[in-house]
């Protein structure tokens, strides 16, 4: 199973390429835009992304940042944290608008905000999501079950 | 040419004249004179004559009638200033200029005819002369020195400044006239004193100290923008206080705005001019971020710093590493055209980004020196001469003219004994002296009989005395200085009494913003970390006494509180515990330590590799378990800052366990790095199950229990009922409404600010209504809910979003806009159907929905 890794550092593909070699084949991508450009060029089964991207350049994280200014009163440094805090959601909606249907798991506990989640699901669905504390089984579980249950 | 028989007669007169007989020979050049008009020279002689004799009315009389030959007229003038007519003098000058354009001493003799009369004329009129480029040095000075000791006496001490300085730059050889340096250096330091006299400092009260805390909490924790705010509100509020202005300009400095910090640096120094450190941190930022441009300017600020900080060795040290690379302007431009072709052949060279740099600070635009309005002056209790002798002591002492500072000095203390500044003052002197710095001492020992609680003056002997300065230190501490807290978790670091350093430090860390001191400061920390849970310091403390491990142990344990205190407290730290606990969460547990239970399964099959990879990556350079440390420290940093003690390892019901756990992951190291030891792989199970236990959840609940609450109707009725708005009604329609994570306090700030606005607005249009409305709101691309809060109204007063955010308007919007935005949210306005706008603010939801 071919997965791609959108992380702005390397801890999950060493941990993943360390502890789930078998049956997985792991690709990593630095930000939304590299992961978007190896999604229409290569076939995976499978995105993990990671929620917050804090040490990538700000030029290269997913976003209106325009529009989200606004949602701080035009304050670029909030603008900017709360891009890095929530680049898996502005990764995971850049690569639905791109046409692209691949499940993706979300590294982001979203077990206390359900409602939330459920907007989510709604809109950018197949995605699930990865409890905090989850190990490498509980991974690998999870991409299983998202791609076995892929639609279509 | 005259006629013979006139020449004959003319020549008689000369006779005469040399015969003494001034009275016959006047009369002869008189005839001359009257029978040929054209021939002044005769006008000129009779008035001399005249003058001879003692009419000096006569005199002028006769010269007058040749009001075109400059002989004459100057005969007229330099008689009128004889005759101390000195206006009259003066126009005669004035016309002998246009008569002899060319000729510099008639400016010059006007300037002092001119003196007596108007000292101001005088020295406008001496720099036209001082134009000429003939004049020497040595011709101008009686008149250079007669004009500034009138300007003087005429108490235009900024006048006489600014008129020496100008003869000064016109001729550089008047350095070595003693009279003209002495004068030249008194009226400066006059000026400088009267500067220094009018600094009056603003001390902070207990909320402006507590707004700079959490501003130097903001700027130790990297959040600089925060930072910045904070220091800005303070220092529109409190103008005049130094420290603020100083912390601020290196919150600028680290934002890459030397210029403004330069500029808020010259406001400190110049509402406390004798705080060395913000001369020396000025110097360092010149030194910095100009491209050695303005070193010299640096050396100069340094060694005022040390004029006031004799004792620092470390600032010597900086005003050496300055003095070093102090180069004239041609070399300085030598250098930077060598690096501009350095970037052109190798602009991406190993030395490209420092090349560049040079550069950028050689070109950086000079900041405009700031206005600063001189304060109220002298304390009724201290006597005129004292003070102004003091001040004079203080203008002499930081131009390093000490011998004339002493003297001064002594006088203030002649005047008033117990001058606790002035004694201070002849410290610094004397120990600025290696000879006499035991004296030095012994004057700052007088000065604190007189005033005990002098922090900086506890430091200085503390520096001077290494060996008695730990109680020293400690009783600097205790008078309020911030640096001391270094100085004892240093020497308890060596003294392996890890605790008590790493309180002193946590301490000086919250507290301080930047320099050496501070860096120095974070590298200590680092180490006393390192040997407090690396090599074992509970083990060495063990060691020391076993009699003393329960009480050390029973105080650890007993000592301070549990975080949810601290919140409950002082819920304004809400916002920097949440982002350090948020930062534990994502950075330390999530990942790095979900793979404890792997690494256990592969150390149980035999393969000891995981379990070396984990090693470095908890243990290694930035690894999660020194990193865990480091965020506990800062939570306890905050908490100092609040004035709260955290116990955060034994008191806390969720972060003792935590804390428990990491001990006992940090315990195992060794055994992780070789690979194998005893139940190592059980031992990590269990950590695991302690760090994924429901502990770190119910952090979450309860930083969010503290700081939830309810958008409801209540909410706006309280607020609107503490208004006075009985003419205006307010009609609520909140059915729609959520929940909102802000502290209540601040929401009902917001409120009654929004509220009020909009109330006096419609009463001044003659409207009676005033709506809020409330609704919840989605963001389609993160799922995170907002509450949507309008403030409505219909008066016809213009108001945009623009306006709004920059804070254009009414007093106190500026700090509800800061409100808002610090919990997250946003404020704009909006058209409104029925209405005429709304101010619309959107705050967001609590994330977890399940533990609210």
């Amino acid at each position: 199973m071919k997965v791609l890794i959108i992380e702005d550092g390397t801890e999950y593909s060493d941990t993943f390429g360390r502890f789930l070699s078998e049956g997985f084949e792991w690709v990593r991508a630095g930000n939304g835009e590299a992961a978007i450009l190896l999604l229409k060029s290569g076939s995976f089964d499978c995105v993990f992304c990671d929620m917050r991207f804090d040490r990538i350049e700000a030029a290269d994280l997913v976003g209106d940042v325009v529009a989200v200014s606004d949602q701080f009163n035009g304050d670029v440094v909030k603008t900017r944290q709360h891009l890095q805090d929530h680049q898996g959601n502005y990764i995971l909606a850049a690569i639905r608008d791109a046409g692209i249907r691949t499940p993706v798991l979300m590294s982001y506990d979203f077990d206390a905000e359900p409602r939330r989640w459920h907007r989510i699901e709604q809109r950018y669905a197949p995605v699930a999501y990865l409890a905090d504390q989850s190990g490498p089984t509980e991974v690998a579980q999870k991409i299983r079950r998202l791609v076995a249950h892929k639609p279509g | 040419m005259l006629e013979p028989e006139l020449r004959t007669v003319y020549l008689e007169a000369r006779e005469v004249e040399l015969a003494g007989d001034f009275p016959a020979a006047g009369e002869r050049y008189r005839a001359v004179w009257r029978a040929v008009p054209g021939f002044s020279q005769a006008a000129v002689d009779w008035g001399r004559m005249l003058e001879q004799a003692g009419d000096a009315d006569g005199a002028i009389a006769a010269y007058s009638e040749a009001p075109l030959d400059p002989a004459a007229v100057e005969a007229m003038a330099q008689l009128l200033l004889k005759e101390n007519r000195a206006t009259d003098a003066a126009a005669a000058y004035a016309k002998l200029h246009v008569l002899r354009p060319e000729w510099p001493d008639a400016v010059r003799f006007q300037a002092e005819a001119t003196l007596p009369v108007d000292p101001v004329a005088a020295a406008e009129l001496f720099a036209r002369y001082q134009e000429y480029p003939s004049v020497k040095a040595e011709e101008a000075s009686p008149t250079l020195l007669a004009i500034a000791a009138a300007l003087r006496m005429a108490g235009m001490a900024e006048e006489e400044r600014k008129f020496l300085a100008s003869a000064a730059l016109r001729w550089p050889e008047l350095d070595a006239n003693p009279t003209f340096m002495e004068q030249r250096r008194r009226g400066e330091m006059e000026l400088l004193a009267s500067q220094l006299a009018g600094a009056a400092p603003e001390p902070l009260d207990a909320v402006g100290r507590e707004q700079l805390a959490k501003a130097r909490q903001a700027f130790s924790s990297g959040k600089w923008a925060e930072a910045r705010r904070l220091l800005r509100e303070l220092v529109d509020r409190y103008p005049r206080n130094p420290e603020s202005q100083a912390v601020l300009a290196d919150v600028l400095e680290v934002l890459s705005e030397p210029g403004l910090a330069e500029q808020h640096l010259l406001r400190a120094m110049a509402f406390d001019p004798l705080e060395p450190l913000w001369p020396a941190r000025l110097g360092d930022i010149l030194v910095k971020w100009y491209g050695g441009r303005r070193n010299r300017e640096a050396v100069e600020w340094y060694r005022r710093s040390l004029l006031l900080d004799p004792t620092n060795a470390e600032l010597w040290r900086r005003r050496a590493r300055a003095e070093q690379n102090l180069v004239s302007d041609d070399v300085l431009a030598a250098r930077m055209q060598s690096l501009e072709r350095y970037l052109l052949l190798s602009p991406a060279g190993e030395g490209a980004a420092d090349a560049q740099a040079a550069l950028e600070g050689y070109r950086r635009e000079i900041p405009v020196k700031p206005t600063i309005d001189p304060g109220p002056g002298r304390p009724a209790y201290i006597p005129e001469g004292a003070w102004t002798a003091y001040w004079l002591a203080e203008a002499y002492a930081l131009q390093g003219y000490d011998e004339q500072a002493a003297s001064e000095v002594d006088r203030a203390l002649l005047a008033y004994p117990d001058y606790v500044e002035a004694w201070n003052l002849r410290a610094r002197l004397a120990c600025s002296r290696p000879e006499t710095l035991a004296s030095g001492l012994e004057f700052y020992r007088k000065s604190l009989e007189i005033k005990p609680d002098q922090p900086a003056v506890i430091e200085a002997l503390a520096m001077a005395n290494p060996q008695a300065s730990e109680a020293l230190w400690q009783q600097a501490a205790a008078a309020g200085s911030v640096d001391a807290h270094y100085f004892l978790a240093k020497s308890d670091f060596e003294r392996h009494r890890l605790w008590s350093a790493r309180e002193h430090l946590g301490f000086y860390l919250s507290q301080a913003t930047g320099g050496d001191l501070y860096d120095r400061g974070v590298a200590l920390n680092r180490q006393i970390e390192e040997r407090i849970w690396q090599s074992g310091a509970v083990g060495g403390l063990a060691i020391v006494g076993v009699a003393s491990v329960p009480v050390w142990w029973w105080r650890r344990r007993r000592g301070g509180v549990a975080l949810e205190q601290l919140l409950r407290q002082s819920p304004a730290s809400f916002h920097e515990v949440a982002g350090i606990v948020s930062v534990i969460r994502h950075e330390i547990l999530k990942h790095h330590l979900t793979v404890l239970v792997p690494v256990a399964a592969a150390l149980e099959a035999g393969d000891a590799g995981p379990s070396k990879w984990m090693a470095e990556r908890l243990f290694g350079a930035g690894g999660a378990v020194p990193r865990f440390w480091e965020h506990v420290a800062e939570l306890e940093a905050v908490g100092r800052a609040h004035g709260v003690s955290l116990n955060l390892r034994f008191q806390d019901p969720v972060f003792a366990p935590l804390c428990s756990a990491m001990t006992a992951l940090g315990r195992l190291e060794k055994p992780l790095k070789k690979g194998s030891g005893y139940r190592l792989a059980s031992k990590l199970r269990e950590i695991a199950g302690q760090m994924q236990g429901d502990n770190y959840r119910a952090l979450g609940t309860l930083i969010r229990r503290l700081c939830v609450m309810d958008v409801r109707e209540e909410a706006f009725l309280a607020v609107w009922d503490r208004l006075p708005t009985s003419d205006v009604e307010l009609v609520l329609d909140c059915e729609r409404g959520g929940r909102v994570r802000i502290y209540p306090g601040e929401f009902d700030d917001i409120f009654a600010n929004l509220l009020r606005n909009a109330a006096e607005a419609s009463r001044d249009a003659g409207q009676t209504q005033v709506g809020v409305a409330v609704r919840t709101e989605d963001d389609p691309i993160t799922g995170l809910e907002s509450v949507v809060i309008e403030v409505r109204d219909r008066s016809p007063h213009r108001l945009s979003t623009a306006m709004i955010r920059g804070r254009y308007i009414e007093r106190g919007l500026g700090l509800t806009v800061d409100r808002i935005s610090k919990n997250g949210g946003s404020i704009k306005v909006e058209d409104c159907e029925g209405w005429s706008k709304a101010v619309v603010v959107r705050l967001p939801c609590p994330e977890n929905e399940v533990e609210e």
